[in-house]
């Protein structure tokens, strides 16, 4: 495409002018400062392109269509004139842009302005795109060099970075690898995080959701088995319902039989009451009959019968006691005859009768026992002789020694016995002393021997001393050696044997010494105790002139031993003698009881006692008898007196009660027992009649008290109408009522109702209890389980979108990454190829360019043979080698994208910072091989700089140059 | 002499549904509001049933949404159920309702909560077996049901048996299940329980008069060989979520021995949720936008008390928002839930494929064509947009994901 002509009908502030361009040369409009020349470079892009649309402005673009908006409010329009080529050379078009309604017109100019609009408006694309080939934005980025713009890359790195924009963005300046950036970043950083307080990790995200989701669910269960742990409750609830009804049903039939009961109740008091008022006129009737006996004595009836009572008794005691009296008196008489006939006897007592039985007792039992100790005492005699044993001996020796009493024989025979014991001790002690005194006569003379041999050795030393003596002497000094030592040992064995005989049993001499002397002083002292004990026994011997301790002794034993043979004949002949005695005496004692009986008798017999004693028996029971009567009769006469006071006194009393009672004749002063008895009678009947009256009078009290207990009869008839009424009703609601009977009272069935009641109050305690229980899980559940749904459902629709847009941005990235991948492989190709074939037809220094897959530059130079890699651009090439570099990629690009079509290039204030020498060689890039490919448009300021080119390539001006200026519109264009 | 039997019909009430995790995003106040009005709508289709002077009222299942629901809803509907007596009221629960020993079915359940039982005109089918119980004032007339134990699916074939009942001169089933055969908008929702299903072959011989359905929430009939109703579903009484768009009724018809011989659709719900998509691409103000969304929702015949989902789709230049800009038209009715679908205005048309942008735009496009799932669809369309978002914008957020 060639650009030809732009009018600029309103844009900025240029209005109604144009400018023409040569499409075959580098056109250049040199203008000064706020000219206008970038707006006319912006109208060109407007024209082609229009204004971004609103989603792509940045702030800064946003503002692009009004920059360029008119300050007033004429048009705001472009028109670019164009020619493309076509399969028949080239048509010329045009591009009308009004940019208040928005949409372009296009005109073929080549059919005379025909409006083709509709055909460029089918393919949906801008014009420029559709002309060029190129987004706005990659025209904007390849085509488009604005003021500087190669100078920004001081490093040909940065390049790659631009050409990847290209590459990857039609839109906007962001390149994959942002993209791929940003994709990643909301996986790393989830932007609507609902499970931290910021920005998640999204598989952070989904597990937490899910991690709370599983919570819910495990709540929500738990929910649920509350709830069915409510079913056994709602069972019980159903008992519980069926119980009560049952309660209530009780009660209903308890209330209904105990208003039955009441009923019946109330017609039995109806009844009742109108029997109790008949009953009371009866009562009153009678009661007027009975009223004189008001007054009766009735009380004293009790006294009255008592006394009566008490009268007849005492009537049969009075008789009873006089028939008495006379028995006793007849038998006292008889008694007294009696006693006259025992004359004597009647002076005897009981104690004389009782000592006659104990004497009579004694003197037969005495009489038989001296007769047995006669016959023991001549037995033992006749033994005792047989034995040698005489009792004249006995006497004898009691004769002598019978005068010491016992304890003196006892200590005669203890002398005795001393004595002889000291004698013999005396004996031993002499025989042991003599033992002693033996051995120390023994030892004396082992002793005696003993010295008598050392004496023998007392030779041998004095022989050594005078043999020693002499050798000395005669002065053999070594031979009295010899003879010293020999004398020196028999001195030794002389000292030696003079003290074994002096020493010789010491110890068994001293003992035997000690032992003599010690028996000596025994010996002694035996002596002297029996000298002591034959002094004591003296008197003794004196009293039984007896001559010694022996025969006293002797006298002594004898006798105790005659005394203890003899003792049982002594002794029986002595208790003979003492009975004998005795016999005598009770014979005496006898004798004198029979004397005052008046029967005396020398010699008592038993039987004459025995006779005496019965006879007092019958004395004493005779006049014991009377003794008793005589008791008795005065008892008698006593208790007949009282009795008669006593019949007298009641009878006193009776009448005055029977006077009282009007039952008797108040002139008889004596009736008779039978009198009394007749009035008594006739008291009875009066009392009959009083308590006839008293019981009248109870029956009407009874009558009216059981009246005041029951209601008035009006009041009766209007409770059992109601009570009636109320049945009427119960049986009407329950009809299976009235088949029930009552068969207790009123008050057990209102307990029994009560009853029921605590039980239906208490099962509906239980179920009120039950019910709040589930009340309380159901409201729970109630308000938990829609929360938790909500919840969950709310959870599970993020986790949803969440995990939808994982995928989704997962997806995006794999692919994208992939595509991105893909296009710089093809990107690197197509540049690396479009920019060999570029400088093939450019006078340059490089031989290739070549682009890797990043979009980085690599040089060939032709002068060397190695590659220059991307980070030795900077180092080994100059900036305007760089700067070239850099348009060469931008056109390569252009070509690239414009699928090889030859597109303007415009050039806005280019290498305005480049030295002399680099701007004439980068205008000649442009001036020459490039201006034949493309059509260069260049705005500058720079008048002297390119005045300055001119001189320097004035061919190359004439031929490749097209001074552009800006004029009013219909300004004729170059010369074709 | 034509024996006939007058009733009303609804099911699938859903009363205390939470109304929550909808497309149509209700404000708290708004759910509140429209779950008292589904309590109210059981109440009115009560009264309707007294002014029709039916007598039978049959509720095949999804009285309510969850065993959760509130004894405050439970006394309203018990109530309203009372006040029909003696007209008697048949309900098998559904799978939503199900009557579970805790239910509120469960007369011990109410009485544990201080509240009457279910009044005596009302008949609960309360086992999962059939039962057929005489209708209390008629006794040629048989109603059979069966309750759903459980909020599971159930796969047996229930119907596929014949069931045990008297004969009847009519006999109607009350039956909550899927009919396989159902096309309606909520057949494939992904949230829809398959439960007890049946084929109309299934339905047909068992031989009843008349079956009345629930589970699926649009109306739907199933006609016999002479083409007359033998079944149907009533559908949802009321709309509560976008997929219950549309208008909901509750059937007043006659039985006959062999099926319907009149019926009358009533709507009872004043409201009805309007499904509105508007496709704003190439719009590039908010005038025009306004326009053309106002436009569309006229064409739908939306008035003020009813409920909108406005889809906006398409692609719209970056500084238009619609949901600022059409903020104001929440007011307009009972409740405008906007659901912005639209995409950046991104140029796909003119994708370079030598660039990587371009590239990636006709890679996406290719793929999006070439699949025939409309999920899949839409998220390669999402994944596109995310692409260039990331591209374009330099980030990316999860706004595409509805």
């Amino acid at each position: 495409m060639k650009i030809e002509r732009l009018h600029l009908i309103g844009f900025g502030k240029l209005r109604n002018c144009a400018v023409v361009f040569d499409p075959d040369k580098v056109n250049l409009l040199i203008e000064e400062n706020e000219f206008g020349k970038s707006t006319i470079v912006a109208a060109i892009v407007a024209a082609l392109y229009g204004f971004p649309p609103r989603e792509r402005t940045t702030p800064d673009a946003l503002a692009e269509r009004e920059v360029y908006r008119p300050d007033d409010d004429g048009p705001y329009q472009v028109s670019l004139e164009v020619r493309v080529p076509d399969r028949h050379g080239w048509t010329r078009l045009r591009i009308l842009r009004d940019f208040r309604r928005g949409r372009p017109r296009v005109y073929n100019l080549s059919e005379g302005g025909k409006e083709i609009t509709d055909e460029f408006a089918q393919q949906r694309k801008e014009i420029g795109e559709i002309l060029l080939g190129l987004s706005r934005e990659q025209f904007v980025n390849t085509c488009l060099v604005r003021q500087a713009a190669l100078q920004v890359l001081p490093d040909l790195s940065d390049l790659a970075a631009q050409l990847q924009k290209i590459a990857d963005a039609e839109t906007g300046d962001r390149t994959a690898a942002d993209a791929i950036r940003a994709l990643r970043k909301a996986l790393q950083e989830f932007p609507a995080s609902r499970m931290g307080s910021g920005p998640l990790m999204i598989d952070t995200e989904l597990q937490r959701a899910k991690a709370e989701l599983e919570r819910i669910h495990k709540e929500l269960e738990q929910l649920d088995q509350e709830r069915r742990r409510i079913e056994p409750q709602l069972v019980r609830i159903g008992d519980l319902e069926r119980e009560i009804e049952e309660a209530q049903a009780r009660q209903r039939l308890a209330h209904y039989l105990r208003e039955r009961a009441e009923y019946e109740q109330l017609e039995r008091a109806r009844e009742r009451r109108e029997s109790l008022e008949a009953e009371r006129h009866r009562l009153r009737q009678e009661y007027e009959a009975l009223a004189p006996y008001e007054t009766f004595p009735a009380a004293q009836l009790a006294n009255l019968e008592s006394w009566m009572g008490a009268l007849r008794r005492i009537a049969r005691e009075r008789a009873a006691l006089e028939e008495q009296l006379g028995h006793a008196r007849r038998r006292y008489a008889e008694i007294r005859e009696q006693e006259g006939r025992f004359g004597p006897l009647a002076s005897f007592t009981p104690a004389d009768r009782e000592q006659l039985v104990v004497l009579a007792e004694q003197y037969k039992e005495l009489h038989e026992k001296i007769h047995e100790g006669r016959q023991k005492v001549h037995a033992e005699q006749q033994r005792l002789a047989e034995r040698g044993i005489h009792l004249e001996e006995f006497e004898r020796w009691r004769e002598r020694v019978g005068t010491l009493d016992l304890e003196e024989r006892r200590r005669a025979l203890e002398a005795e016995a001393r004595r002889s014991d000291l004698q013999r001790q005396s004996r031993l002690a002499e025989e042991r002393r003599e033992e002693h005194l033996a051995l120390c006569a023994e030892i004396e003379r082992e002793r005696d021997r003993a010295r008598q041999w050392a004496e023998r050795t007392l030779i041998l030393p004095l022989m050594g001393g005078i043999i020693t003596s002499i050798a000395l002497l005669l002065g053999f000094d070594r031979a009295s050696i010899l003879p010293g030592l020999l004398t020196a040992l028999s001195l030794g064995l002389w000292l030696a044997l003079r003290r074994t005989a002096r020493t010789h049993r010491r110890q068994e001499w001293m003992r035997a010494r000690a032992e003599a002397d010690r028996l000596q002083q025994q010996i002694e002292s035996l002596h002297i105790e029996r000298a002591q004990l034959e002094d004591q026994m003296r008197p003794l011997l004196a009293r039984t002139g007896l001559e010694s301790l022996e025969s006293l002794a002797h006298a002594c034993r004898r006798l105790e031993t005659l005394t203890a043979e003899l003792q049982p004949l002594l002794f029986e002949r002595s208790t003979l003698r003492d009975r004998e005695r005795e016999f005598e005496q009770k014979r005496g004692q006898l004798r004198a009881f029979l004397d005052r009986a008046g029967r005396p008798s020398d010699e008592p017999i038993q039987e004459e006692i025995e006779r005496l004693i019965r006879d007092l028996d019958r004395v004493f029971e005779l006049k014991h008898e009377r003794t008793q009567l005589d008791e008795e009769l005065a008892q008698e006469e006593a208790k007949r007196e009282d009795v008669l006071r006593e019949e007298q006194e009641y009878r006193e009393r009776i009448l005055a009660l029977l006077r009282e009672a009007h039952a008797v004749d108040p002139t008889e002063t004596t009736p008779s027992l039978e009198g009394i008895e007749a009035a008594v009678a006739r008291f009875r009947e009066g009392i009959e009649r009083y308590n006839a009256l008293q019981r009248v009078k109870r029956e009407l009290k009874q009558v009216e008290r059981d009246l005041m207990t029951l209601p008035e009869l009006p009041i009766l008839l209007e409770q059992r109408t109601r009570v009636r009424e109320s049945l009427s009703r119960r049986e009407a609601e329950d009809p299976g009522l009235a088949a029930h009977v009552p068969e207790r009272s009123p008050e057990e069935y209102a307990s029994e109702a009560e009853r029921w009641s605590a039980c239906e109050r208490a099962r509906h305690e239980e179920l009120k209890r039950l019910q709040m229980q589930i009340a309380a899980i159901l409201d729970r559940h109630e308000k938990r389980r829609p929360e938790l749904l909500e919840q969950e459902q709310d959870l599970k629709q993020h986790l949803e979108r969440v995990q939808n847009f994982k995928r989704a941005v997962e997806y995006a990235l794999e692919v994208f990454e992939r595509i991105a991948r893909e296009i710089h492989d093809q990107w690197a190709e197509a540049l690396t190829d479009i920019s060999s074939e570029l400088l093939r037809t450019l006078q340059t220094d490089y031989a290739a360019l070549r682009f890797d897959r990043e979009l980085r530059l690599r040089v060939a130079l032709r002068e060397r043979d190695d590659i220059l890699q991307t980070n030795q651009l900077r180092s080994q090439l100059s900036l305007g080698t760089r700067e070239q570099l850099s348009l060469i990629a931008r056109l390569a690009v252009s070509r690239y994208l414009s699928r090889d079509r030859r597109l303007p290039l415009i050039l806005d204030e280019p290498f305005a910072n480049s030295d002399d020498a680099r701007f004439a060689r980068l205008m000649r890039l442009l001036l020459g091989d490039l201006s034949r490919e493309h059509q260069i448009i260049i705005t500058s300021c720079h008048r002297q700089r390119h005045e300055w080119l001119k001189t320097q390539y004035p061919d190359l001006f004439v031929q490749r140059v097209y001074w552009c200026t800006l004029g009013p519109l219909h300004t004729s264009g170059p010369s074709r | 002499m034509v024996v006939r039997l007058r009733f009303l019909q609804f099911s699938d009430v859903h009363l205390d549904s939470r109304l929550t995790g909808s497309q149509l995003a209700w404000p708290q106040e708004k759910r509140e509001q429209r779950r008292r009005e589904l309590t109210k709508l059981v109440e009115k289709a009560c009264r309707l049933a007294r002014e029709h002077k039916v007598e039978a009222l049959f509720i095949p299942g999804d009285l309510w949404d969850d065993e959760a629901i509130s004894a405050e809803t439970i006394a309203c509907v018990r109530e309203a159920f009372a006040s029909l007596d003696p007209v008697p009221v048949f309900i098998a629960p559904g799978n939503h309702d199900c009557c579970s020993p805790t239910s509120f079915y469960s007369d011990e359940v109410l009485r544990a909560r201080g509240m009457r039982p279910w009044p005596k005109n009302v008949t609960i089918f309360r086992t999962a077996e059939f039962r057929t119980v005489p209708h209390p004032a008629r006794p040629e007339v048989t109603v059979t049901g069966r309750a759903h134990v459980r909020n599971v699916p159930l796969e047996e074939r229930l119907l596929s048996a014949p069931i045990p009942r008297p004969p009847a001169s009519i006999s109607v089933l009350l039956f909550h299940g899927s009919w396989i055969e159902y096309a309606g908008r909520d057949r494939f929702e992904q949230e829809k329980m398959f439960t007890a299903p049946f084929s109309r072959q299934e339905l047909l011989a068992q031989g009843f008069s008349y079956a009345a359905l629930g589970h699926y929430h649009h109306y739907a009939e199933i006609t016999d060989a002479e083409g007359r109703v033998r079944a149907a579903y009533t559908g949802c009484l009321a709309g509560r979520y976008l997929s219950e768009a549309g208008p909901h009724y509750a059937l007043l018809g006659e039985i006959g021995e062999h099926g319907l011989l009149a019926m009358e659709k009533i709507r009872v719900d004043e409201r009805m949720i309007h499904d509105v998509k508007v496709d704003v691409t190439g719009v590039e103000t908010e005038s025009g936008l306004r326009e053309r969304v106002i436009g569309r929702l006229r064409e739908h015949g939306a008035t003020a008390s009813d409920i909108i989902f406005l889809r906006v789709q398409g692609r719209l230049p970056r500084g238009l928002r619609p949901a600022f800009i059409l903020e104001d038209l929440q007011h307009e009715y009972f409740h405008l839930a906007l659901a912005d679908r639209t995409r950046p205005a991104y140029d796909l048309d003119t994708a370079d494929p030598r660039t990587t942008q371009g590239r990636f735009i006709q890679e996406m496009r290719r793929r999006i064509t070439e699949t025939s799932d409309p999920q899949e669809r839409a998220f390669l369309e999402r994944v596109l947009d995310y692409g260039l978002d990331a591209l374009i914008q330099g980030e990316v957020k999860p706004i595409y994901e509805e």
